[in-house]
């Protein structure tokens, strides 16, 4: 009898159907719909993060260091269209990357566009000794980098001569005496060996492995020069450009590591140390190859006034030396 | 007379108790044809929100420490995305496509580096650092390193040691 009154309400069944079926279309078509637009944000997001990149440049322009020969600070410009943030610090030396610091840890790190941000290294922050082979890396929050070398940022890029003269081999301040370029074998400690002489420099053994390299330059500048301990000869082998070995200067004054080099004076540079006055000879230890020769100087100009003005010259040697066995 | 009351009683209740029971049933049984509708749904929705979330997520590889005859290594990765991250894998290999391809990772066991922190948001860089590489870097040679998160998405980095 039950049955027969439930079947009389079976009307009632599509209804309650119908009701149901709509809400069940309308969660899942709601689902469908809010996770689709979901992904369509985020996929714009990500466009969006992209179209900021495109627009962010930032350039190191300069660093300034201490009395100790300690980088102070570095400027950054922000050469881009849009707001950046630096969030780090790197410094690469012989090929190994450090993290220096997350700058904006210390102070607000954003910078405008055409505007430009002095970071002070903090003084939690180990040294940062100045090293002329060193490059720095910034990097803002979204990833983008710039790169300098350390001698670049500090002393300017190498400017060409504004009026070169080919019948003279020089560019910069010092020039080179090409016929007066020798080496001296020497021991660990860059003691010159009383048994040698200087040879000529252009064909040198392998063995032995301690060698101290002379080489003559005339500042015909108009004003007096001190370079430092920093001034290096490098031999760059033609086959591995990466595995540049350096000879830093043995100045003539060993306290402060520097060299006065006097107006229209010709003067012996001789280089012995693998490190700015380590006190340790470098060790040649370059297979058998043909290497072309750069020359650093890091100084200081005398202006007449008395003060000091930043020097530095790069010299590619015209010239290869010969490694034999 | 009290049959005839019966009756007209019965009459009277059946069409409410009625509606209530057929309501009863219809909705036990829509439970199940519920369940499997939006199930089939929510896996659709899953796809979407996981390609979301791998929409949004973006590394970069910021600095790479390998240098030739040192046997460790040292990866700085920003994340440059929306979606937090964490690193799973990293590969090196040669750059010309000869040699090993090295693969290590986290989720490993052992683990083959570490990372510090665990997980990044936006704008924030991670440290992946490897104490033994199982290999030592030649001299002259470029390296391709690959970096990718636990939901796939990576970078490559070049290095010459």
């Amino acid at each position: 009898m039950y049955f027969g009154k439930l079947m009389q309400a079976r009307k009632g069944i599509e209804t309650i159907t119908a009701v149901f079926m709509l809400l069940l279309m309308f969660a899942a078509l709601t689902g469908l719909l809010v996770a689709f637009y979901n992904y369509n944000l985020s996929a714009k997001e990500q466009m969006d993060i992209e179209h900021e990149r495109s627009q962010e440049k930032i350039e190191l322009t300069r660093i300034e260091v201490n009395e100790q020969f300690k980088i102070s600070n570095v400027v950054i410009n922000n050469t881009g269209t849009i707001d950046v943030r630096i969030r780090a610090l790197y410094e690469i030396v012989n090929g190994e990357t450090k993290l220096l610091f997350d700058p904006s840890n210390y102070a607000d790190t954003q910078i405008a566009p055409a505007a430009s941000l002095v970071i002070y290294i903090p003084a939690d922050i180990p040294e940062i000794p100045f090293d002329p082979q060193a490059k720095i890396v910034a990097a803002t929050e979204r990833g983008t980098k710039t790169l300098d070398y350390v001698p670049t940022l500090l002393y300017g890029p190498v400017q060409p001569p504004s009026q070169y003269d080919p019948t003279k081999l020089y560019i910069g301040p010092l020039m080179l005496k090409f016929d007066d370029f020798s080496y001296h074998k020497t021991n660990i400690n860059g003691v010159l060996d009383p048994t040698d002489y200087w040879h000529p420099g252009w064909v040198v053994p392998k063995t032995p492995q301690y060698y101290a390299w002379k080489i003559s330059v005339m500042n015909i500048d108009t004003r007096n020069i001190t370079i430092n301990r920093f001034a290096s000869f490098n031999l760059v082998p033609t086959e591995a450009p990466s595995t540049t070995l350096s000879w830093y200067l043995n100045s003539t004054d060993q306290t402060t590591g520097k060299q006065f080099l006097q107006v229209n004076q010709t003067q012996s540079v001789t280089y012995i140390w693998n490190g700015p006055l380590s006190g340790a000879a470098q060790k040649m230890n370059l297979p058998e190859c043909t290497c072309s020769v750069f020359l650093t100087f890091f100084g200081v100009f005398h202006e007449a006034d008395g003060t000091e003005t930043p020097y530095a010259q790069t010299i590619p040697f015209e010239a290869a030396v010969t490694v034999t066995r | 007379m009290v049959s005839a009351l019966k009756a007209s009683n019965d009459k009277a209740l059946s069409p409410i108790f009625a509606t209530l029971i057929i309501l009863a049933v219809v909705t036990v049984l829509f439970i199940p044809v519920f369940i499997w509708a939006t199930g089939a749904t929510s896996q659709t929705q899953e796809s979407w929100q996981t390609s979301g979330l791998i929409a949004t997520e973006r590394i970069v590889i910021e600095e790479v420490n390998l240098k030739a005859g040192t046997a460790s290594c040292t990866i700085y990765v920003r994340n440059i995305g929306k979606t937090a991250v964490s690193v799973d894998n990293v590969f090196i290999s040669l750059s010309d496509g000869t040699g090993t391809m090295h693969v290590y990772s986290k989720s490993g066991s052992p683990p083959t580096f570490t990372t510090s922190p665990n997980s990044v948001i936006q704008g924030d860089l991670i440290t992946l650092t490897f104490t033994t590489l199982g290999f030592t870097p030649a001299t002259n040679e470029a390296y391709t390193v690959k970096v990718f998160t636990t939901r796939g998405v990576g970078d490559t980095y070049q290095v010459v040691t």
